[in-house]
């Protein structure tokens, strides 16, 4: 799709894109040094920390590169051209969210191939120290929890979830988009709605508890709960890189959960679009 | 349109509390970011945990616990424990390390320190208090980590070596000896701590035959010795006996 | 009847203005009609409704009341735009594309694919003369390459009708000279022309009608020789001609009963002496 690929080639050519990777790098390889200063597992806090900002860093730039898409071409008067063109509003979303999917996927490939490298380098590090250092007789022991606490393919499915988090946040930014006059409020809202989406749980259950609350912040609290996601449903993968181990199906309930929510998103973005005045 | 988002909200809330209990039940979410994260962390080390950073902030606290442990401030320590347990609560290590440093580093400390606390008496309290505080840290771990092997028998070891209870020692040790992963060793220690106990020496003999007769690997010095000295302190007819040669 | 390329019937268009109840009613039961290979001017002065016109009928903007069609299909249907190209008012395209990615780009969007579309491509840069500059980014092009890039990607989907709102509106002379030039290329091509400028010497060389728009209402519309020439006067311009030979003209002009109403010398065309100018130069 020719759409698709151009939000790409365009949020590729951005030099926000290469900062924040930049920014990810750093923190990855910064991690390094801090490994030091835990007693726990030494490759702990590497994971941590690498999948923490793999989780931040993908949902910003999908944050930061949706914000911006609609308001630059409506201001460029770019969109009149596109749309001038026989094609479709609702084919003109599509793309630039796809492009948008594409450039978070990307990033997360390339930070994950990037952690994995760092993860990789330091358990070969480990595993040589820990053969010098322990007797034969646990060497095999210990190596295998050096291995255990190093890379593991649960940590994919982890990995998927943060994609379709940053997803799902992406939509919605583009929905916000569709209706708001600038870029820098779209931020803001979605940075507000992402905070909001995040102690979603904790509010259900303050909401749950009787008394106590009154009734205005009671319906305040309801109207949240039913407009946003609970994007905490996809922050497991801390849970994954301490060797909690994921279900098949509660994997597949949670992407399911997320690919509906993105799905209804999307679907109000294109109504909202497509009847917007240009 | 507004209008649509909220019928779908009213359908998805309670699909996504139902996924949450799923998701604590295969051992997910069980982090509590409240108000005590808040006052260690600050307002946004909070807002990190809270999206998406929650295991570095752990890493976090656990990193400054490490520093009050350098300067052996036991209060200070025991609230960054808590802070970081609370924040990642299926780190094993943390709530391991957690009752460590509580109930042998801090305790054996304020039992020694005569600089701190002149009188012995209340030396043995704080002593007493640390070993109560460790046992706390690994109750609560095993809550959050029910399946763990590791943390029943550091449980078992804190009854048996700290606080001298041994049946509680015993059934710790057994229910470690019920998971995954568990030691070898702990099931012959549950039956040695068993023994310990006064009137349970009967119960404990028959753990220890059932395990004699399991085969070599378990015939121990240690549990041919105390089988020996239960079949005689029992009276058990010597055709009975397990450890006369003569029987099978 | 042949279908018209462009057919507008009673279009209103009213905006809402944010904090006040009154609308702003931007075209008022605007009526027109382009047939298919005529070179169409919109004129009017700033504010009064060109641009917006254009806008509904490419779909952008959705009409208030009233109906447009392109070629008999209506302006809500997409397939309607199968047969448009647009270069809108100041155009700015994607900066980091190049010349003909942009092009490429375009063309995609119309459907267009493979080597079709890349000779396509190639030779509308070379009718607006931006070869030498295909692989340079829009980042570095000047507001009249713009503008003709804007052109080429107008052209890019063979279209049988351009709608061209101000095409040399901050070009300089030459370059609005060049793009007078294609106009009248298009039209020999038999490509139907819609467009509006504030340049009226150009709109009289290149336009076969014109209409005139105030406040989103039509004052008048003709054919541009009808409007502007007065069919009672007649110019005459002489070279070396004496004072003694004009009074002898005018006194001739006397007897016969025709009025002499100016004379002057002519001015040359300002615009032609930079023309002039600046290609000796280069
Ligand atoms: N999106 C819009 N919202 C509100 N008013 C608008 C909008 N677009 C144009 N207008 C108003 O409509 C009128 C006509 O504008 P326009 O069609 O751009 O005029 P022209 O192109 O002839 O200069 C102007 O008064 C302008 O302010
Ligand atoms: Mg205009």
């Amino acid at each position: 799709m020719a759409l698709a690929h151009n939000t790409f080639l365009e949020l590729v050519r951005q030099k926000v894109f290469y900062f924040l990777l930049l920014f990810a790098l750093l923190i990855i390889g910064s991690s390094l040094f801090t490994v030091e200063f835990s007693f726990q597992s030494p490759l702990q806090v590497l994971k941590d920390v690498g999948l923490g900002a793999m989780s931040i860093f993908s949902w910003l730039l999908g944050l930061l590169c949706t914000a911006m898409l609609l308001p630059k071409d409506i201001e460029d008067r770019t969109l009149y051209t596109i749309l001038a063109k026989p094609v479709p509003r609702f084919e003109y979303i599509t793309g630039k969210l796809l492009g948008v999917f594409m450039m978070i996927g990307l990033s997360i490939l390339l930070m994950s191939v990037l952690f994995a490298a760092v993860l990789g380098i330091r358990e070969q590090q480990e595993l040589a120290e820990i053969a010098r250092i322990t007797p034969v007789e646990e060497l095999e022991a210990a190596l295998a929890a050096v291995r255990a606490s190093a890379f593991q393919w649960n940590l994919l499915a982890g990995v998927a979830l943060i994609f379709l988090k940053a997803a799902l946040c992406s939509t919605l930014t583009l929905l916000l988009s569709t209706f708001a006059t600038s870029s820098v409020f779209t931020v803001l809202i979605s940075v507000v709605v992402y905070l909001i989406g995040h102690v979603q749980g904790i509010a259900r259950e303050y909401w749950l508890r009787p008394g106590e609350v009154s009734l205005l912040v009671k319906g305040g609290i309801a109207v949240m709960a039913l407009l946003f996601p609970d994007l905490q449903l996809f922050n497991v993968v801390d849970e994954i890189a301490i060797g909690t181990k994921i279900p098949l199906d509660l994997f597949l309930q949670v992407t399911g959960f997320g690919l509906l929510y993105t799905v209804v998103y999307f679907m109000v973005a294109q109504v909202v679009f497509a009847t917007k005045e240009l | 349109m507004l209008f649509g988002l909220l019928a779908f909200g009213v359908l998805k809330t309670p699909a996504e509390h139902h996924l949450l209990e799923e998701e604590r039940a295969c051992g997910f979410q069980l982090a509590q970011v409240n108000n005590n994260t808040r006052a260690q962390l600050g307002q946004m080390g909070f807002i990190a945990a809270l999206s998406g950073f929650r295991a570095v902030m752990a890493d976090f606290l656990w990193i400054q616990a490490g520093n009050s442990f350098e300067s052996t401030d036991w209060a200070r320590l025991e609230v960054f424990l808590h802070s970081a347990t609370q924040l990642q609560p299926r780190a094993v290590v943390f709530w391991e390390m957690a009752h460590y440093h509580m109930a042998y580093d801090a305790a054996i400390a304020v039992k020694g320190d005569e600089s701190r606390q002149p009188n012995q008496a209340l030396r043995r309290r704080a002593e007493r208090e640390f070993h109560q505080i460790g046992e706390g840290f690994l109750l609560r771990g095993i809550q959050f980590n029910p399946d763990n092997a590791r943390l029943y028998e550091c449980l078992g070891n804190l009854y048996k070596n700290r606080m001298q209870d041994h049946l509680k020692a015993s059934q710790s040790y057994a229910c470690s000896a019920q998971k995954p992963g568990a030691m070898g060793y702990v099931r012959r220690f549950a039956a040695f701590e068993l023994a310990k106990v006064p009137g349970k020496e009967q119960e404990a003999y028959e753990q220890l035959k059932e395990l004699y007769l399991e085969g070599p690997q378990q015939r121990v010095p240690t549990l041919l010795t105390l089988l020996k000295e239960l079949e005689q302190k029992l009276a058990v007819p010597e055709d009975l006996r397990v450890s006369n040669p003569q029987n099978p | 009847m042949k279908t018209p390329a462009i057919s507008i019937k009673n279009l209103t268009k009213e905006f809402s203005i944010p904090f006040r109840t009154e609308r702003l009613r931007a075209v008022r039961s605007l009526s027109l009609e382009v047939p298919a290979g005529e070179v169409y001017g919109l004129l009017g002065p700033n504010g009064s409704g060109k641009s917006t016109t254009m806008k509904i009928l490419l779909g952008l903007v959705t009409p208030t009341a009233g109906s447009t069609e392109i070629f008999g299909i209506s302006s809500r249907q997409v397939e309607s735009r199968e047969q448009v190209g647009f270069l809108p008012e100041n155009p700015y395209f994607y900066k980091y594309l190049t010349g003909l990615e942009t092009l490429l780009f375009f063309g995609k969007l119309c459907g267009q694919r493979g080597s079709e579309l890349a000779d396509r491509a190639a030779e509308l840069l070379k009718v607006v003369g931006l070869e030498s500059a295909s692989d340079r980014r829009l980042s570095g092009y000047s507001k009249g390459m713009l503008q003709r890039i804007g052109l080429a990607q107008a052209l890019i989907g063979n279209p049988k009708l351009l709608v061209l709102d101000e095409p040399t509106a901050g070009v300089d002379p030459a370059g609005s000279h060049q793009i007078r030039d294609l106009i009248v290329q298009f039209k020999e091509k038999g490509i139907t022309v819609l467009l509006c400028s504030h340049l009226l010497s150009q709109v009289q060389e290149i336009c076969d009608r014109i209409g005139i728009l105030n406040e989103g209402a039509l004052l008048l519309e003709g054919r541009v020789n009808d409007l502007v020439s007065a069919h009672n006067q007649t110019e005459l311009l002489l070279e070396n001609a004496t004072p003694d030979f004009l009074n002898e003209i005018e006194r001739r002009a006397a007897e016969c009963g025709v009025r002499v109403l100016d004379r002057r010398m002519p001015q040359r065309d300002l615009e032609r002496f930079f023309l002039e100018v600046t290609r000796n130069k280069s």
